[in-house]
């Protein structure tokens, strides 16, 4: 437990948080929180953020690419005003309490100045190393860098770094130092020393994240001895275009493409050997396996993908899907079998793979690549981290939470996200990174926007009177002006139409510049600026706030990449690189003369929220959402708040469901910024982000409630089926159902007394049985099972000695997808049924157990207990009947390959979970999109999991995925996180970059009002259509659509787009 | 001082093997001396009979160890691997019990059971073995083959890893040898089956014999007594029924040491071999030595 601090701030909440880990999980919780109102110190161990998503090549379910998706956050996180990136530093120690710590960090020297590096590359080239020869961390040892090197192209920050433990000056202290006089910054510098930094938060983030299996330790695989055995992280790299192969699929053995490539599963994981792996599933490598299958066979076509699998674990939203895409789209093989040796052949070094296949055949097969699917576990740095900060950590290492508050560890104040909690995929870690920054949001909610800083500029300058340009051409040291002659190129700007100053500068992005460049625009009166540099991506923000910050408009301005397009392609050809760049300042500086300043719209925020949905995610968020000081809005169709709860009683942690209910309906009802209104439906819903106005109707009357937000919190049912006897045998029942009448409940009466003993025997075989199916039974001797009529479930249920449950019943083709959450419950209630009277037997009919994460050691548990798994296949699925009173089940084992007959006294049905089927009327309410099955569909599936495209609008509850109860709290925490971001400021800008309607040209065809992805256009009262700026993304598809021409979208209209390309090519 | 356990066979059918242990511990300095009064370990056999009968063979040889307060060296795989399990399972007071009625000898203090390649792999040992080396053994390509069971231990923590042991690289290595990378190092030779089921026996011997000739090996070296009689008779067995030409000699790892520090063939007793161990010849000059990482990169 923490010290009470002697000092004499511990009673005052600290606006500011660290967060340790710079991976997605540590940059979405620092963004969340900067754009709350909290300044964040996010602390890094390696020298760039960025963390294992910055390795990967695609993502699934989407198989998007996952540099594109991530590149914008690093940049985003890097520029932010309040957030402070430390790199290569760790926590030594925190002391104080939650609201006020007190944080060492340790930080490391760079040996390089972060603010003078250019990324230019020239200590690298200079390096008295010739060849690189140190493994890249990177390309997970798959190429090799230099001492000193860039951790990789999109890295935040953007700038070298020197490896001390490598650099031949450190070790030897005889070096030349090549580095530091090729070095045109004067960035190196090797008198750095390791520093120690003092911080004061309010709270503590960590996000430290897992390591991967060490391949290695499962010998029988041979990594590390077979040149052609990777781990899934390698073969990730070498999907990359940006890795060791710039994407090229290759056997290391000898660089020839590989036709036949196998992927293990669960190497590392579900294993229980002494010293190799570790006992529970890794969560994700079922997918990556897939996805990398996918993918390579994308990359060339000649691949065979064969992934050898114990079970498919396709738990997830989207999964289902990509398992089937792979399968019949790609022809990926799968193969359900758990293979115990790899041999290589000595002469090709292919790979020879003994399985049993599920015929029960012994195959032989040989591979020209195998990739070992490595399984997550924690890193011992965050278990360093935890010791050191006197975090609990489980036996397996992870930090230790609590099933009803996932992002809280057992200090206050300090909370956790991503898988250093535990296994788990990209949208897990990103909604727990917005859970865990609303909970910080919640705690410090007084201290909000007390450590920020807000920039104040001076007032904007007319732009009128004509253009007045000035050009900057970058020499970027000599990485451009080694190749272009920026001299001429600024001489020839000079020539242009509208320019009245041009110079060449050494680098543009220099502080001294940036001075320079803003006294320019007042001494001469400049009103536009061209910048003839490197990619806008890093730079671009930079100068528009240099020119905001001189009086002009930051829209009036235009970058032109000379560096990536002219100097380094060009090389070879310096002329026409410098002919090159001259055509691009010249369509640059075209552009800039039409350019208008744009202005934002400022919109006040109504700070208060409006709920739908009064499930456990409804109550979860509306209180966090109070919590943070905000009024809030409950609204539930039901005459009862926590409905979804009413038939779940523990966790298969064991945690008390009925006690988190009863406590959450208190909280709710307690809470004076919470208004609840139960049999209330929302009639009507108008505005816009900051600004929405519903008509709530209830049985006492009509409402309007004016909110800045809205949430969605719809939850799902558990399918009543109308397979299985459902309904006519009371012997039949749901999961819910049994759980109802095992908990000690007083409406389920008390238990009768046991029946006569019970024996299962196995049955000679069947006379009609054919010769391909042998049939063996499970059958009761003695009279038939007491469970008539008028018996009462909760009695019958206690009685009954043998129970077959059925998993994934009503899953067809209609409703494909994974429910994530029944094979728990089976195997929570198999527990609780065997626990209760040791005498019973219970078989679980499974497809695939998905027993993701943690949750293995209950399936292990169960089988360990006696509880009986056989698996159907899902084109075979188990037979019910009905005989003589007695109840009978035929499965076809695919495991023994014979047909079992089980008559038991109960048939449990796992059924799965169905959206509310009043989501579609919602979705239409709301203008938000429902998908084919009834969930609501999220704006983006990896990154954003909780926001409707639709800003201002959020999303939480099983109606959005199936999830444990944990899961949706995470994820309740973390919509109402999101909706924080907007609640907590005074006024929203938006509307610069937006589409505009010319009302004349406009003949109201309704095209674009169809395309917009966010609902921002409407027909305004003269008929005509017209955007509203503040829902506009700027995205540009109506302007592209409109058949009549009438919308332009504002910085790339039409006449501006058009001089760029008469600049170049001349009037045409 | 360390206390020996040669078990059956050693002081039988792998007689080599206990004179070459004995030559090359002397040569490093390691003194040992027999274990007195040992017994059999029940190997093969006794854990197919009665669980107790398993647990009591191995105990009472420790209990003899624990009396004399030294630690134990162990060479035959089979015994290792049954003193080892044998070790743990006394852990369990209810298993305890029962031996200790069986056997009468029951000691609690501790023990340390080392394989006698654990023992020739400390760091003393290799240097020594670095600096006595005397005939020069580069370029002799050596398959290192453990055989199934001595890191193949159910829930006991063995002295290497389990499916890619290296202790015996690192001396081939040492001694001069180039060592060969090859896919069977744990793979079972069928040794059990020899007598009850030679076909299968026959043909897994086979498999590992080509697979080291296809991995270019001169020789196959081992440190199991049972491996090294299955594979060797069923080289000599194979040669006579088609013809065969004897793939590899195989020959034991302190033979091979033995050969490094100078050893004669018949102080190592490589005669005794069955395919040919006493005419190894080193290719001098015509490979060079190929250090231990450098083979495995």
């Amino acid at each position: 437990m923490p010290c009470p601090s002697t000092n004499r701030m511990t009673n005052t909440k600290q606006g500011s948080v660290l967060v340790v880990g710079g991976g997605i999980g540590g940059i979405q919780a620092a963004l969340d929180l900067a754009d709350s109102g909290f300044y964040v110190y996010l602390v890094e161990d390696g020298p760039a953020i960025g963390g294992r998503m910055a390795q990967l090549d695609k993502t699934f379910p989407t198989n998007d690419c996952a540099m594109c998706m991530l590149s914008p956050k690093l940049v985003e996180v890097g520029r932010h005003p309040n957030v402070q990136i430390i790199t290569l530093a760790s926590v030594e120690t925190l002391e104080g309490g939650a609201g006020n710590f007190q944080v060492k960090i340790r930080q490391r020297p760079r040996y390089i100045d972060v603010t003078r590096c250019i990324a230019c590359g020239r200590c690298i080239a200079s390096c008295v190393y010739q060849d690189a020869k140190f493994s890249s961390e990177f390309n997970v040892g798959l190429s090799k860098r230099k001492p000193v090197y860039i951790p990789f192209p999109q890295a935040v920050p953007l700038a070298a770094v020197i490896d001390p433990e490598t650099c031949i000056f450190f070790k030897s202290g005889r070096c030349p130092q090549n580095c530091l006089k090729a070095c045109e910054r004067q960035a190196m510098d090797f008198n750095q020393k390791e520093t120690l930094l003092s911080l004061n938060v309010g709270a503590v983030v960590l996000a430290p994240g897992f390591e991967t299996y060490d391949a290695r330790l499962s010998g029988e695989y041979g990594f590390g001895r077979y040149a052609n055995v990777l781990t899934g992280p390698q073969f990730e790299r070498l999907l990359s275009a940006s890795g060791p192969t710039m994407g090229k699929v290759q056997r290391l053995s000898d660089g020839q493409a590989p036709k036949k490539i196998a992927f293990i599963q669960c190497v590392g994981s579900r294993d229980v050997r002494p010293g190799v792996g570790g006992p529970f599933c890794s969560a994700v490598c079922c997918m990556y396996a897939t996805k990398e299958a996918i993918v390579a066979k994308e990359h060339d076509a000649h691949i065979e993908p064969a992934i050898f699998y114990i079970d498919l674990r396709a738990y997830g939203k989207g999964f289902e899907s990509l398992v089937k895409r792979a399968k019949e789209e790609h022809s990926v093989r799968y193969i359900r079998s758990m293979v115990s040796q790899i041999v290589e052949v000595p002469e090709t070094k292919n790979l020879l793979i003994h399985y049993r296949d599920e015929k029960a055949k012994m195959c032989e097969e040989e591979f020209d690549l195998v990739v070992l699917s490595v399984g997550l576990r924690s890193h011992p740095k965050g278990r360093e981290l935890a010791q050191k900060l006197g975090i609990e950590l489980t036996e397996y290492g992870f930090a230790k939470t609590q099933g009803s508050n996932p992002v809280a560890t057992n200090r206050p104040g300090v909370f956790v996200t991503g898988a250093f909690a535990g296994p788990k995929d990209i949208p897990e870690t990103v909604i727990q990174a917005s859970a865990a920054a609303a909970a910080v949001s919640e705690l410090l909610a007084e201290a909000r926007n007390t450590r920020t800083h807000a920039k104040h500029y001076p007032p904007e300058l007319s732009a009128d009177g004509g253009p007045r340009i000035g050009v900057f051409v970058c020499h970027c040291g000599s990485n451009i002006a080694g190749v272009v002659d920026v001299k001429a190129v600024a001489e020839y700007a000079k020539t242009l139409p509208g320019v009245v100053h041009a110079e060449n500068v050494l680098y543009t992005c220099s502080q001294d510049n940036l001075k320079h460049m803003k006294e320019l625009v007042q001494e001469k009166n400049l009103n536009r600026v061209v910048v003839a540099s490197c990619t806008p991506r890093n730079l671009a923000a930079l100068f528009q706030d240099t020119i905001r910050e001189a009086g002009l408009n930051k829209f009036l301005f235009e970058m032109v990449n000379i560096r990536e397009q002219c100097s380094w392609v060009h090389s070879d050809q310096p002329e026409k690189a410098t002919e090159k760049a001259k055509a691009l300042v010249r369509m640059g500086v075209a552009k800039v003369q039409l350019l208008q300043p744009l202005s934002l719209q400022t919109v006040t925020v109504t700070p208060q929220a409006l709920v739908l949905g009064g499930g456990l995610s409804g109550m979860t968020a509306a209180l966090t959402l109070a919590g943070s000081g905000f009024e809030t809005h409950l609204v539930e169709s039901r005459v009862e708040l926590g409905h979804d709860l009413k038939e779940i009683y523990h966790t298969p942690e064991g945690e008390d469901v009925q006690r988190l209910r009863a406590e959450l309906m208190d909280a709710v009802q307690l809470h004076p910024k919470i208004h609840v209104r139960t049999s209330a439906t929302v009639k009507e819903i108008s505005g816009f982000v900051g600004n929405f106005s519903t008509v709530i109707a209830t049985p006492q009357g009509e409402e309007r409630v004016q909110h800045g937000v809205v949430i969605v919190a719809a939850e799902a049912e558990e399918y009543k089926p109308s397979e299985y006897l459902y309904g006519q045998d009371e012997r039949v029942l749901t999961q819910r159902e049994l759980e109802r009448a095992l908990s000690p409940h007083p409406a389920c009466g008390t238990p009768t007394s046991p029946p006569a003993p019970l024996r299962s025997v196995l049955m000679p075989p069947l006379a009609e049985e054919d010769a391909a199916s042998k049939r063996f039974a499970l059958k009761r001797e003695g009279s038939p099972f007491p469970l008539g009529k008028g018996l009462g479930l909760g009695p019958g249920v206690r009685a009954a000695k043998t129970i077959v449950m059925i998993q994934c019943v009503g899953r067809d083709e209609k409703r494909p997808y994974c429910s994530r959450v029944c094979c728990g419950e089976a195997i929570k209630n198999a527990l609780t049924l065997v626990e209760q009277e040791p005498g019973r037997r219970v078989y679980i009919l499974y497809r695939d157990m998905m027993s993701y994460g943690f949750l293995e050691s209950a399936y292990r548990q169960a089988r360990e207990q006696g509880v009986v798994f056989i698996r159907y296949d899902e084109h075979a699925p188990p037979k019910v009947h009905q005989q003589d009173d007695r109840l009978s089940v035929t499965v076809n084992d695919t495991r023994l390959r014979q047909e079992i007959l089980i008559e038991p006294d109960l048939l449990v049905l796992s059924t799965g979970v169905i959206p509310d089927p009043g989501n579609e009327e919602l979705g239409r309410t709301l203008k938000v999109p429902v998908d084919g099955y009834g969930f609501f569909v999220e704006a983006h599936i990896k990154l954003r999991p909780v926001d409707f495209a639709s800003h201002g609008i959020f999303l939480c509850g099983a109606s959005h995925a199936p999830g444990t109860i944990s899961e949706l709290i995470a994820k309740a925490q973390a919509a109402a996180g999101r909706a924080v971001m907007i609640l907590s400021r005074l006024h929203l800008e938006a509307g610069d970059v937006v589409a505009v309607v010319q009302g004349e040209k406009c003949t109201a065809c309704l095209t674009c009002l169809r395309e917009c992805p966010y609902g921002a256009i409407f027909i305004n009262p003269e008929g005509l259509a017209e955007v509203e700026a503040v829902k506009c993304q700027g995205c540009g598809i109506c302007a592209a659509d409109c058949p009549a021409k009438a919308i332009q979208l504002r910085q790339f209209e039409d006449a501006q787009e058009l001089s760029m390309v008469e600049a170049l090519l001349g009037t045409v | 001082m360390i206390s020996f356990y040669p078990g059956c066979t050693l002081s039988s059918s792998a007689k080599p093997y206990s004179r070459s242990l004995y030559w090359t511990c002397k040569r490093l300095g390691i003194a040992v001396t027999e274990l007195p009064d040992w017994s059999c370990c029940g190997a093969t056999s006794a854990h197919a009979l009665s669980k107790d009968l398993a647990y009591a063979l191995p105990a009472r040889n420790l209990a003899i160890a624990q009396g004399l307060q030294s630690d134990l060296m162990v060479a035959c795989s089979a015994c290792y691997s049954r003193l080892k399990i044998t070790q743990r399972a006394l852990e369990d007071s209810a298993i305890r019990d029962r031996v200790q009625r069986i056997v009468g000898m029951i000691r609690e203090s501790p023990l340390q059971i080392k394989n006698v390649l654990e023992i020739l792999n400390e760091e003393t040992h290799l240097q020594r073995l670095r600096q006595e080396r005397t005939k020069a053994l580069e370029g002799l390509k050596v398959a290192c083959y453990y055989g199934c069971l001595v890191t193949r231990m159910p829930r006991v923590l063995g002295f290497d890893n389990v499916e890619n042991p290296m202790v015996m690289e690192q001396l081939a290595s040492t001694a001069g040898a180039n060592v060969v990378n090859w896919p069977y190092k744990t793979a079972c030779c069928g040794a059990s089956f020899s007598v009850i089921n030679e076909t299968i026996s026959l043909k897994m011997c086979a498999q590992i014999l080509e697979m080291a000739k296809r991995c270019g090996a001169d020789i196959l070296v081992t440190s199991c007594p049972f491996c090294q009689y299955n594979l060797d008779w069923a080289q000599w067995k194979l040669q006579r029924e088609d013809g065969r030409e004897p793939a590899v000699p195989i020959v034991f790892i302190t033979q091979l040491l033995g050969l490094a520090l100078g050893g004669s063939e018949k102080e190592l007793m490589l005669g005794a071999n069955l395919a040919g161990a006493g005419k190894i010849v080193c290719p001098v000059g015509a490979r060079r030595a190929v250090p231990l990482h450098q083979s495995h990169d």
